[in-house]
């Protein structure tokens, strides 16, 4: 499902994780197993060192981007698509002459943290190093540790990234990087601090959530006015996150929001899909109680700021309305595909699932359309875009699936103008009114997904 | 007539149904180039949805696929059947429906996906009776576990639950969970018969599996899976065209033209909606348009070279004919209600009858307990017996819950009298003539019949049954087959255990047409099977010539 390669010049100027989704399953299942160490013969104190930096790659979650569909865990070659060509992650297994087995920890540290390849090279900030660069010494040698003995070689090149110019000029991002805010490192033991600290430290430093819900500026760096106040990343759009109750999710609680960092789910409000579907999946679901907790109570408490379009909170619109009585024409010939009208769409392709009145079913392994951020957002972005391509989430051993509907689709393969009146249909029967899509925007979105 | 542009490819291949789209999708991924002509039209999903929905007799399930002119299906399963035409002393036991569009008749299968016992392809040697296949199930054991990875097959573990045929890996998905009324009924046979109830193997979909969604028991399996849970050929079309096949829909193949030495086949020509003829080329050819239509177009194919039809020296294209012709019983349990009509329409069978000694003289069957929605049924049932008002409501209620439906696959033999010729007073509008069936039973298909009726009487008397309702005569079951037969001798067949034609060398076939004898399980697995054992031949021949 290699379904979301083309994130827009922006995001991936800024860095982002996103490429992580076209991860086959099948490398998933090896990448959530990584290698541990042999039960040997190392001090206790080394054992510890490495079970930490193992948690703090998942938490970081390195290995979205740094393993390809059905390939070997962190052996890159991701191709994460632009306008300006493909990035493709690099292998960082510690094979000395195809990864990064011949680094030292301080030319590690200079990768991680300051975005700076052992040759000198500036990395593209498709690496978060502006987020890693949040972390503490003492977790940036964990990971070290943890990549140089756990992690298989793998003797693998990956292809080269050729982007087109500017972008082609690496030394450019000396100029950038100058400008671009950076996380300060934290100090001491990261895993003493307190609730909120420990939660801020897993956001910034580790989780990086603001490269895709914190909006950019001119130059493409956060704007930190506006800290996870939603941004748009060409395709999905990562949304207002903060404590405001109307456009954020402060009418959340704590356990709603460990709830869906550990599932990607919460009955009657949300479900993850596509990026953050990911980030659930290779993270957040495998993080302990406490540190959910803690991530949720700095969420929780980061600054409310409005939503220019969502004034009402987005899951907590609409109830549920049957379809009108459109059954009255008799059987049409198999040739006829004309395109249909939006209750009838919604009929042969939702009503089976979501109901004849969009309720859903009573456990909400297919969840109600009222009730649902996704519906009830004022960007349809996400609704366009969870039909085109679906929903396939697996975390804490539940598989959440939704067909896509994009040209790809073995179930039904919907054209931009069905998509546009499916969505309106949906909006307004469910959500917050006619969203008024036009097929147009459809197909901007369609092609941002490939 | 003839178009100017003279389509070609390496493998040409009549029909998009099972057979013909998986063979394209694997050789189109094996970088050979297709060329897939399909008679009928690309299709899609939602407007077959729609067409369900608005139908008002749900029970048809033809009644959602109205055909278009230029390739006609059957309508229904009555008679006279306005295509179709049948006659013989059980002419009403062979009024087979099949689509005919992208995808084929999978489209409204029930996703039973069998295999054939061992002693199915060696009937002749094991009891004397109808013919051995020119293949053995251990070359065919591989083959089919691609067609269930490749369509996505659930079924129990054979630790578990042995099934007869011998598994090298296991099912790719976990059998389906038994539905509440089978598993009255399987705690019924267990608890008072020596029989057994065994889980269906389906494709069907127990977890999301190749991009679709899991079964959510929608019930309406037949006529049309909502959720594309089920496997349909129409997905194997579209991996085909994605691996680079070009599929040409609208495509009705009315010729197979061969050399002068009559011994390869050089090109077919078809027909487009407007009788516009074009003509396609290519180095090999497969005839996988279903069991009535293959044998059609061979016969319709005759010239002065093969007055008798192309691939037919041997006098045997569309005799032969064979179905699992069985035994339909309805009525209503005495006992506790059953609640029928939760879950996909089949997820169990008897499979006690399947094999055994008495195959010397009767033929083996399998019994569905089917468990479809039975309101309709029972509507018809509680208004004939005159009730009105709040007792009519009460006895649809808990007649659709205590409706059992039984029927039986029973086997045949093949028998040349039963032959598929060319109409010759009805034609379609591009002036193909009509396909005609005669049919007369086979009396080892008879005594089996007989003991299923008796099986059945037994069963209504344990679950202290009234209201019965046997279905007339016999229940066609729609798995024609034999019409192109398979054997080792080029006298009394049509093709070799290659399924390969004896008459032209690259000319192959893929249908249940081949099959020599039927066996009990459902037809598309062996179907499946069969065609990718082709694409295997072809790959070998044409990637290593």
């Amino acid at each position: 499902m290699p379904d979301f390669k083309n994130i827009l010049w922006s995001a991936l100027i800024a860095g982002t994780a996103l490429g992580s989704l076209a991860l086959a399953p099948a490398a998933l299942a090896q990448s959530s197993a990584p290698v541990q160490p042999a039960p040997s013969t190392r001090p206790e104190g080394v054992e510890a060192e490495l079970a930490r930096g193992a948690y703090l790659a998942t938490a970081a979650d390195c290995v979205a981007c740094h393993t390809m569909p059905g390939g070997k865990p962190f052996a890159g070659g991701l191709k994460i698509a632009t306008p300006m060509g493909n990035v493709v992650s690099t292998n960082i297994t510690p094979d000395p002459v195809h990864g990064i087995g011949s680094y030292t920890e301080a030319e590690f540290e200079n990768a991680v943290r300051h975005g700076v390849r052992k040759d000198g090279a500036h990395l593209y900030p498709v690496m978060p190093y502006v987020s890693y660069a949040g972390m503490t010494d003492q977790d940036v040698k964990a990971l070290y540790e943890w990549f140089m003995h756990s992690v298989k070689p793998v003797p693998q090149d990956t292809e080269k990234t050729r982007l087109a110019f500017p972008a082609s000029m690496r030394s450019a991002m000396v100029a950038w990087n100058f400008m671009a805010r950076k996380e300060q490192p934290e100090t001491g033991d990261s895993s003493t601090y307190d609730t909120v600290r420990r939660g801020q430290y897993l956001a910034n430093a580790l989780g990086h959530c603001g490269t895709c819900h914190t909006p950019r500026n001119a130059l493409m760096s956060e704007k930190h006015d506006q800290y996870l106040a939603g941004a748009s990343l060409g395709s999905w759009y990562a949304p207002n996150i903060t404590s405001s109750k109307t456009g954020g999710i402060g009418n959340w609680s704590g356990d709603d929001l460990v709830t869906y960092l550990r599932t990607g789910r919460i009955k009657s409000r949300a479900q993850a899909a596509g990026p953050m579907a990911e980030v659930v999946e290779h993270s957040t679901s495998h993080l302990t109680d406490a540190d959910l907790h803690a991530l949720a109570t700095f969420i929780k408490q980061v600054a409310p700021i409005e939503d220019k379009l969502d004034h009402t909170p987005r899951d907590a619109v609409g109830k549920a309305a049957d379809v009108p009585d459109i059954r009255t024409r008799g059987p049409q010939r198999i040739d006829d595909l004309t395109e249909m009208d939006g209750p009838r769409l919604y009929d042969a392709n939702c009503a089976a699932c979501h109901g004849q009145d969009g309720a859903g079913v009573q456990d909400h392994y297919v969840p109600s359309l009222f009730a649902n951020s996704t519906v009830g957002a004022g960007r349809p972005d996400n609704l366009v875009m969870t039909i085109l391509k679906g929903v396939d989430r697996t975390a804490s051993g539940a598989h959440a699936f939704m067909p896509g509907f994009d040209g790809q689709s073995d179930v039904q393969r919907l054209s931009d103008t069905e998509i546009a009146r499916l969505v309106n249909y949906v909006t307004a029967t469910f959500g917050t009114g006619d969203h008024h899509v036009t097929p147009e925007q459809v197909n901007t979105l369609r092609k941002a997904a490939h | 007539m003839s178009s100017e542009q003279t389509l070609s490819a390496d493998v040409v291949i009549v029909g998009s149904g099972v057979a013909g789209a998986s063979i394209a999708n694997e050789l189109a991924r094996a970088g050979i180039s297709v060329i897939v002509l399909e008679a009928g039209p690309r299709v899609d999903r939602q407007h077959f949805v729609e067409n369900f929905r608005t139908l008002e007799n749900k029970p048809s399930y033809q009644g959602p696929f109205p055909s278009v002119p230029w390739a006609v299906h059957p309508p229904n399963q009555m008679t006279p059947n306005a295509y179709l035409h049948t006659t013989g002393p059980d002419a009403e036991a062979y009024q087979q429906v099949y689509l005919r569009m992208m995808g084929g008749t999978t489209w409204h299968w029930a996703g039973c996906a069998w295999r054939y016992l061992p002693s199915d392809f060696e009937l002749k040697t094991r009891y004397g009776q109808g013919r051995d296949w020119a293949l053995k199930y251990d070359d065919l054991e591989p083959f089919y576990y691609q067609a269930e990875v490749m369509m996505g097959v659930c079924g129990p573990d054979p630790a578990k639950e042995d099934l007869g045929s011998p598994r090298k890996q296991p099912y790719p998905m976990e059998a389906l969970p038994i539905s509440y009324a089978a598993q009255q009924f399987r705690k019924l046979i267990d608890e008072k018969t020596p029989w057994r109830v065994v889980h269906e193997p389906q494709a069907r979909n127990t977890r999301p599996y190749d991009a679709r969604p899991t079964c959510e028991g929608h019930n309406n399996c037949m006529p049309i899976c909502p959720i594309g849970a089920m496997y349909n050929g129409s997905y194997s079309v579209y991996h085909a065209e994605a691996a680079g096949a070009k599929f040409i829909p609208n495509a009705v193949v009315y010729k197979i033209e061969r050399d002068s030495a009559n011994k390869r086949v050089t090109g077919v020509q078809y027909y487009d909606p407007d009788k516009q003829s074009h003509r396609v080329t290519g180095k090999y050819f497969v005839i996988a348009a279903h069991c009535i239509e293959t044998a059609k177009l061979l016969l319709v194919s005759a010239d002065e070279q093969s007055p008798e039809g192309v691939a037919n020296s041997s006098g045997h294209v569309g005799r032969n004919m064979m179905d699992h012709t069985g035994v339909q019983v309805t009525f209503i349990s005495g006992d506790k209600a059953l609640w029928p009509g939760r879950g996909p329409l089949l997820t169990n069978v008897i499979d006690s009858f399947r094999d055994g000694d008495w195959r010397n003289e009767r033929g083996a069957y399998l019994v569905h307990m089917v468990d479809d929605n039975q309101v309709d049924l029972a509507t018809q049932l509680a208004i004939s017996k005159g009730y009105v008002g709040r007792e009519l409501e009460e006895q649809i209620r808990y007649l659709a819950s205590h409706t059992v439906r039984l029927f039986s696959h029973n086997e045949a033999l093949p028998d040349p009298e039963n032959r598929l010729t060319l109409s010759k007073t009805q034609k379609d509008v591009l002036g193909i003539p009509h396909p005609e069936v005669y049919y007369k039973l086979p009396e080892y298909t008879v005594k089996s019949c007989d003991h299923t009726r008796s099986v059945f009487r037994e069963l209504i008397g344990l679950m202290h049954g009234t209201d019965e309702q046997w279905t007339p005569g016999y229940f066609p079951q729609d798995h024609p087959s034999g019409s192109t037969i398979m054997g080792t001798d080029p006298k009394t067949s049509v093709v070799d255990g290659h399924c390969r034609t004896h008459d032209h060398e690259n000319l192959f076939i893929a249908s249940s047409s081949v099959f020599s004898t039927v066996g009990t399980g459902n037809i598309t697995l062996t179907v499946a099977a069969l065609a990718l054992r082709v694409a295997d031949t072809l790959k070998k021949e044409l990637l290593h010539a």
